[in-house]
């Protein structure tokens, strides 16, 4: 049960990542690497807000800030003019793995290649039922219950949000009838920063954190999109899965196998299923 | 003047592995994030065979061209049903297993190159010597530089009649209406077998040389950064010929040495290097698409 709690945690804050990037990739189809960069850096900004005598809320809601609007800058100073010059899904990718080879190595330079911590103290930890949950745990699964069922709301309940979910695949059909397709990227480039803040904020909390490990974990986010259906349901549900699995895999055999079985999964879901293990509507043409 | 040869070895490397990585980007309209791997493999072959005693490199090539065909079969095989992001997803899946069992694949105690312990895992494998040519063995830079030379020359020759052959316009029809191809009675999926399979040979082969000049080989030379690296040289080079691919590994190799004439030291240059590589992407994509010598310019 422990190991499931763990895993559950991990899942819980890849979840964070996971929703950032399918918030871009899902309504525009760009392959957003870029958040990974985003999300190496939220944390030292975090940490250099504490350092010049902010406070706490401050130093995160102004991280959090940060990362939307690194986010949106993105999109407007990258990827809007691309789709303007109607550019390739494989240029956005590319001009998006440039932003990110730029972030993390700003980070690296700046601040260092070293792991580093956010608390200055051990982590704390309380038993419930005889399972432990450290503090970082706690903070993440309270994070993860306010922030998830707001977002939720928000998707299925303003126009906004029933944008973002009908635009994969009808993008033509939704500027025929109107709708700003401009502002509906923008939200989501800027809501996708605000949630690569918050997990990179727990995850540094959890762990520590430094510039290079941010690529492993934006793979983890896009693993669960993909396993997930590439919808916004299936993605939280394939974090779970995820990071259950890996939990699993480090428990029972050893951690070096938790990339194998997490890629060799990734591989098997693509070629039986492309769209992942829940089902979403599929138009007739798509499969022409 | 040993300086001198050792930028001209490492210009040959990396023009070789910008040459095959453009097979795959310019001839095959496929980005790959593996290409690393492939470097890596070519890289432990080599020192493998150096360890276990096999040390003429006329052996040991065919083991390399053996082992990276087997091995370019993750690339090929997906590349008959996938393209674009999720062909760009399964080829960092590949990456990540490669790595991972580069990486993992040791037993303490154990010979290195044996079932239990094949590549030494984290430590790596070092005292790797110059290769053996016909009997002949190299013992001087300058000889291994010649050496070096005379494969890039060989292999960029052959490459060049090969792409522009039948074969490689066959290649370029595939990348470009692969459904009209099809519709030919082109058999689109041996071309691809082909295709991954020589450019993966190409990049085991600059492996091999990198780890004959450098003596050492651990599994940082496979990680997905250095995938990313060879993407960036490919693409601000140009794709679809060579002059491109050429211009990328120039600009790979001199980068670093602008930037130490201006005092950084050799951290910072690295540092400064992927800093520099990933804004040029950027202005890549958003101005110019086909890079600064290319012919083909990336799109679905």
């Amino acid at each position: 049960m422990q190991v499931i709690l763990n895993g559950a945690v991990n899942g819980f804050a890849i979840s964070f990542l996971a929703l950032a990037f399918a918030l871009v990739y899902l309504p525009t189809g760009i392959f957003f690497v870029a958040v990974a960069g985003i999300f190496a850096i939220c944390p030292y900004l975090l940490k250099t807000l504490l350092q010049i005598g902010l406070s706490l809320s401050f130093a995160i809601l102004g991280t959090l800030l940060a990362g939307g609007a690194m986010s949106l800058l993105c999109e407007i100073l990258c990827h809007e003019p691309l789709s303007r010059q109607r550019a390739s899904k494989e240029l956005h990718l590319i001009a998006s793995l440039g932003i990110f080879m730029f972030l993390s190595q700003l980070a690296a330079t700046v601040w260092g290649e070293k792991v580093q911590n956010l608390s200055i103290s051990a982590d704390t930890f309380v038993i419930l039922d005889g399972l432990v949950v450290s503090v970082s745990q706690e903070v993440i699964i309270i994070s993860y219950s306010i922030f998830m069922p707001f977002f939720l709301f928000f998707l299925y309940t303003s126009k906004i949000g029933l944008l973002m979910r009908g635009l994969p695949g009808s993008s033509v059909e939704a500027v025929a009838l109107g709708f700003d397709l401009r502002r509906v990227r923008r939200v989501a480039f800027l809501i996708s920063g605000f949630f690569c803040a918050v997990g990179s904020i727990l995850l540094a909390y959890d762990r520590g954190f430094s510039p290079f490990q941010s690529l492993n974990v934006f793979i983890l986010a896009v693993v669960a999109t993909i396993i997930g259906g590439n919808t916004f349901r299936g993605l939280l549900l394939g974090a779970f899965l995820v990071a259950i699995i890996r939990a699993e895999a480090a428990w029972n055999f050893a951690l070096v196998w938790q990339d194998i079985i997490t890629y060799t999964l990734l591989v098997i879901v693509m070629f039986v299923r492309q769209k992942g293990r829940v089902r979403s509507g599929e138009r007739i043409e798509e499969n022409v | 003047m040993n300086y001198l040869y050792h930028l001209i070895i490492y210009f040959c490397i990396f023009a070789l592995v910008s040459q095959s990585l453009n097979i795959i980007i310019g001839y095959c309209g496929r980005l790959s994030m593996a290409h690393a791997s492939f470097f890596a493999i070519g890289a432990y072959v080599y020192a493998i065979c150096n360890v276990i005693g096999v040390v003429d490199f006329f052996f040991v090539f065919p083991i390399l061209i053996f082992v990276s065909f087997f091995f370019s079969m993750l690339l090929s095989i997906p590349s008959w049903t996938f393209k674009g992001d999720f062909f760009v997803v399964l080829t960092i899946a590949v990456q990540f297993l490669l790595y991972n069992a580069i990486r993992n694949w040791a037993t303490f105690g154990e010979p290195i190159g044996s079932l239990l312990n094949m590549t030494n895992g984290v430590v790596g494998i070092s005292g790797i010597n110059y290769p053996q040519v016909a009997g002949f063995q190299l013992t001087t830079l300058e000889q291994f530089t010649c050496f070096t030379i005379v494969i890039w020359a060989t292999t960029s020759v052959l490459e060049f009649k090969v792409l522009s052959s039948r074969w490689g316009s066959l290649l370029r029809a595939m990348r470009d209406q692969e459904l009209v191809l099809e519709g030919l009675g082109v058999d689109t999926r041996r071309l691809k077998i082909e295709a991954m399979a020589l450019a993966c040979a190409m990049a085991a082969l600059a492996g091999a040389l990198y780890v004959g000049y450098t003596g050492f080989i651990s599994p940082v030379k496979g990680e997905i950064e250095d995938s990313f690296l060879y993407l960036a040289m490919v693409l601000i080079g140009g794709s679809g010929n060579l002059r491109g691919s050429l211009l990328g590994a120039v600009f790979f190799i001199l980068l670093p040495e602008v930037l130490k004439t201006i005092d950084l030291n050799d951290a910072l240059v690295a540092d400064f290097r992927v800093l520099l590589f990933g804004l040029m992407l950027v202005i890549i994509a958003r101005f110019l698409p086909k890079g600064f010598a290319g012919e083909y310019s990336i799109k679905s």
